[in-house]
């Protein structure tokens, strides 16, 4: 495996049949950091993670940079990019149900990955694969590796798919909403052996997810995105104690009070997310932002405030003790 | 699986009882006496009861009936009154041609349909892709006996390298392929168009599957995502569909052998209806309806072996 | 269809960014060209009653396979019959064949479908058996059985098709049932009180309607070429009414001397089983976005 230093993507647009989705972003994972994304469906989240993974459907098209090792990938021919997807970058999927083939046992659908990559025999790899079996803590790894995948049940089969992405020690793994799927109960589990093992491989990690707890539980940092655009970026804890920008305020409220008031209504964020191409001019989100004026016809830009590492892109940022009372505000 | 299978054995033979049922029933209850055919209308009524005592058809219906069946099992189809000759020797004979031409018009099928329905899977969104799916429009929508006279017309009649119809019979082994090559033929478009077009939908609706996104971010490409994963998934409708198309392909070379004048089973079939020889009617129809429902219960089991979710539900 | 209407936004954006959304021209193609193909075929036939250019069935010993000229457009047969006149009115048997088989497999198929798919074993499973044992029964294999005891018939035809094309709606509608049965809208219409026929008729015909509607343009084009088969077998409707079926086989003695007489009647053949599966295809898209390019 090439050595990595991490994921820097620069100046990324993704574009659906030329209409652009996710609309000019950049951040950078750090080696062995663990990062969520975070935003409503239809804001580009998993648009992003899949032109990362260079696996966008027919008419959708990325450009920018993703640079992982000193190449950019999108540079990257598709039989160049299959040998780095498994391999430097690997994913896990939303939907553990339907991600897995299930006319084939488990063991070789881990076991696949090796061999292609590693160039290991069939038996060597199904010795592996029964180890990474036993890695993401599935009882019985012998038989389990035997197993076809309805055998199985989502919580573990998520672990199968998990265990594929790891299998070739990927410097950066993205995780698409890999718990939204499971049962509650499961997904505290998941999300902890998701954590223990990528440390453990000394991996980055892109979780996304709309779920803030979530990304709370175990990253450290966090990228807001909306309509396409990253709209706040720093620490998980600071983020979450005092968002800056009115989404992530929204965003965090709706959560909050759903945690902690199961009687009191549900805080929602006003209007819902535009259709793909529907989003206004100048701030994407002005048309739902209890802020919005005449300045946010301009687009904002995603800047810090001096001597910050959190960046916001907003005309009218909540400043840190305005941050309560915009949660209550918008509930 | 082992229960399955007897299940699924039961439904045949239970299925097969009926069909039996249904087949004497119906030409049972179907006006015009045989005796009366033959003897034509100024017959005495003691020469048609005579005969009719002859061919036994005036005994009760359900001792008949018990009668052919008891023979079936033991593979005796009776003996034609008419012609004299055995039913089931007289099926035997014809099946050497029928057989032969359903299978070889199943091969073509199969090799028209495979390569050009994941091609026009794989290339669906381009040209090639439109034009492959136009074709199997057309060959679908081209009645195979038109086919089969226009391919006569102009390999028979105008650059006459191929017989027109007839069957030299299998000891001259070069000729009975000849005579069965422009009829294979036809069969093999018709159902190929056909198969083609389940062929493409299905592996069109297996790689939009999430699994071949697993594969491909494991880092195989389009073409190993499609061999290794969709190629297996896909087969499972078209294993479905092809027994169904094997039924189809059975009543499909009744009317191709009436084009070719080949001497299979289903030229039998409407010359023995058309001398109203209903014992042997009833055995050939007998055995073109066990021949689908026998080919539906294989379906059936095949499904299940390549089907692990099927295979462990029992 | 409320499945559209109370889709999170999330479902939409889906369908672009995955791109199975084609562009819309497409579909509309097929069913346009299907539609034309099949108001064709019906115009033709409208028009034989109206008018042809020689009565089709009149013998003309003087005129006999004649090749095409301007009093004949298309030539004439071995009985000295004008080709146009017949193919015109050929194409009203064709018709008439295919409305009544669509409607017998369909006035019989849907109502067992449906009975099957009530949910009680007992009455399902013979209800599909039945229907599974029909299925081994093709309509030219019933069709000549039926000739068999009868002579047969444009009624015989139209009979053994018909019934042959029934397990096809009965397991389709018992399919579609199913499936209904289990959505949300039809358990809140169960939790206050909908059952039986009302329950049937009001919530899960409609929302089949057009899986059926879609059946019977494929299943036309089936009874068509079922019809040209039995015809050509003789079979079908009997002479002197003339129908395409019978065209070819008569043509077919006559290929040395004239081939093109074989070839008029098979356009027509294919081109009406074309209209009817193009114009099923794109009646699938345009009723059913979720089946759209398989």
């Amino acid at each position: 495996m090439t050595e990595v230093s991490g994921l820097v993507v620069e100046d990324l647009v993704v574009e659906v049949h030329g209409t652009p989705a996710v609309k000019g972003i950049s951040f950078e994972l750090g080696r062995g950091s663990r990062m969520g994304l975070i935003g409503e469906s239809g804001c580009g989240k998993s648009l992003t993670a899949l032109a990362l993974m260079g696996l966008l459907p027919h008419g959708v098209t990325a450009s920018g940079r993703v640079l992982l090792g000193g190449r950019n990938l999108l540079d990257l021919s598709d039989r160049e990019m299959c040998a780095v997807r498994g391999n430097d970058i690997a994913m896990v999927f939303q939907e553990p149900m339907t991600a897995l083939n299930p006319l084939m046992r488990v063991g070789n659908q881990i076991a696949e990955s090796l061999r292609l990559h590693r160039g290991m025999s069939r038996a060597a790899a199904a010795a592996r694969a029964v180890e990474l079996i036993e890695r993401v803590q599935l009882p019985e790894p012998d038989r389990t590796a035997r197993r076809y995948p309805h055998q199985l049940s989502g919580g573990q089969r998520q672990r199968v798919v998990l265990a594929i992405a790891l299998a070739c020690d990927p410097a950066v793994l993205v995780a698409d909403e890999p718990t939204t799927a499971l049962d509650v109960t499961v997904q505290a589990e998941m999300l902890r052996l998701m954590d223990t093992l990528v440390r453990e491989e000394g991996a980055s990690l892109l979780l996304i997810t709309h779920d803030l707890p979530v990304v709370a539980s175990i990253c450290e940092e966090l990228l807001v995105m909306y309509g396409g655009t990253i709209v706040e970026h720093g620490d998980v804890a600071t983020v979450f104690d005092s968002p800056r920008h009115p989404y992530t305020a929204g965003l965090k409220a709706s959560t909050v009070l759903e945690r902690t008031d199961g009687n009191s209504r549900l805080a929602t964020i006003p209007g819902r997310v535009p259709a793909l191409g529907a989003f206004p001019g100048g701030c994407v989100y002005r048309n739902r932002c209890p802020r919005a004026d005449d300045a946010c016809r301009t687009v904002p830009l995603l800047t810090a405030p001096p001597g910050s590492r959190r960046r916001a892109a907003c005309h009218h940022p909540i400043e840190s003790d305005q941050s309560l009372e915009s949660g209550k505000a918008s509930a | 699986m082992l229960i399955y299978f007897v299940r699924r054995l039961v439904i045949l033979a239970v299925s097969l009882l009926a069909a039996s049922v249904l087949v004497f029933t119906l030409l049972a209850l179907l006006p015009g006496d045989q005796a009366q055919a033959m003897l034509g209308v100024n017959a005495t009524p003691e020469a048609l009861e005579a005969l009719r005592e002859q061919f036994g058809t005036n005994r009760p219906f359900t001792e008949r009936y018990l009668d052919w069946v008891g023979g079936l099992v033991s593979g005796d189809f009776g003996t034609s009154p008419l012609s004299g000759v055995s039913v089931g020797a007289e099926i035997v004979d014809k099946l050497g041609v029928t057989v032969p031409l359903i299978l070889s018009g199943m091969a073509l099928a199969l090799l028209i349909a495979v390569p050009l329905g994941v091609l026009a899977a794989v290339k669906s969104r381009t040209l090639l892709g439109t034009v492959l799916s136009a074709l199997s429009q057309v060959g679908i929508a081209v009645p195979s006996f038109w086919l089969g006279i226009l391919l006569i017309t102009v390999f028979a009649v105008k650059l006459q390298v191929l017989p027109s119809g007839g069957f030299t019979g299998w000891e001259d082994l070069g000729g009975a392929a000849q005579s069965l090559l422009l009829p294979a033929l036809v069969l093999g478009v018709a159902q190929g168009a056909i198969l083609m077009r389940y062929v493409r939908s299905a592996v069109v609706e297996v790689m939009q599957e999430d699994f071949i996104q697993t594969a491909r971010a494991k880092g195989l490409s389009r073409s190993q995502a499609l061999t290794r994963h969709a190629l297996r998934n896909a087969a499972i409708p078209v294993i479905t569909v092809l027994g169904l198309q094997l039924a189809t392909l059975l009543i499909g070379a009744v009317v191709i052998e009436n084009v070719f004048g080949l001497p299979g089973l289903g030229r039998m079939l409407l010359q023995d209806v058309g001398n109203r020889d209903l014992l042997k009617v009833q055995g050939t129809v007998m055995v073109l309806t066990a021949a689908v429902l026998l080919i539906n219960f294989l379906v059936d089991v095949v499904y299940h072996a390549v089907d692990p979710r099927l295979r462990s539900k029992a | 269809m409320t499945s559209v209407a109370d889709a999170p936004p999330e479902a939409t954006a889906d369908v672009v960014a995955t791109g199975t959304g084609k562009p819309h021209r497409r579909w509309n193609l097929t069913l346009v060209a299907g539609a034309t193909l099949v108001s064709l075929v019906v115009l033709t036939a409208v028009l034989s009653f109206l008018w042809t250019p020689y009565d089709p069935t009149r013998v003309n010993p003087a005129q006999t396979l004649v090749p095409p000229s301007s009093t004949h457009w298309l030539g004439t047969d071995h009985f000295g019959r004008d080709i146009v006149s017949q193919l015109l009115v050929g194409a009203r048997t064709t018709l008439f064949v295919g409305v009544v088989a669509v409607t017998i497999s369909a006035a019989v198929g849907v109502p067992l479908g449906l009975l099957a798919a009530t949910g009680r074993r007992w009455i399902s499973e013979p209800v599909m058996r039945v229907l599974d044992i029909v299925f081994a029964f093709p309509a030219i294999l019933l069709a000549i059985i039926l000739a068999a005891g009868f002579n047969a018939s444009t009624l015989t035809g139209m009979i053994a098709i018909g019934v042959a094309n029934v397990p096809v709606f009965g397991r389709l509608t018992r399919a579609g049932a199913l499936q209904v049965l289990q959505s949300d809208f039809v358990l809140a219409a169960r939790s206050y009180g909908r059952r039986g026929v009302v329950l049937m008729v009001r919530y899960v015909l409609p929302n089949i309607a057009a899986l059926l509607i879609v059946q019977a343009s494929v299943s036309f084009a089936h009874a068509v070429l079922a019809e040209a088969a039995l015809s050509y077998l003789g079979y079908g409707t009997p002479p002197p009414t003339p129908t395409w079926g019978r065209m070819l086989q008569e043509a077919q003695n006559y290929f040395v001397v004239q081939p093109m007489l074989a070839v008029w009647p098979g356009l027509a053949i294919a081109l009406s089983v074309l209209g009817f599966n193009l114009m099923g295809d794109g009646l699938r898209d345009a009723l059913d976005p979720r089946l759209r390019g398989r």
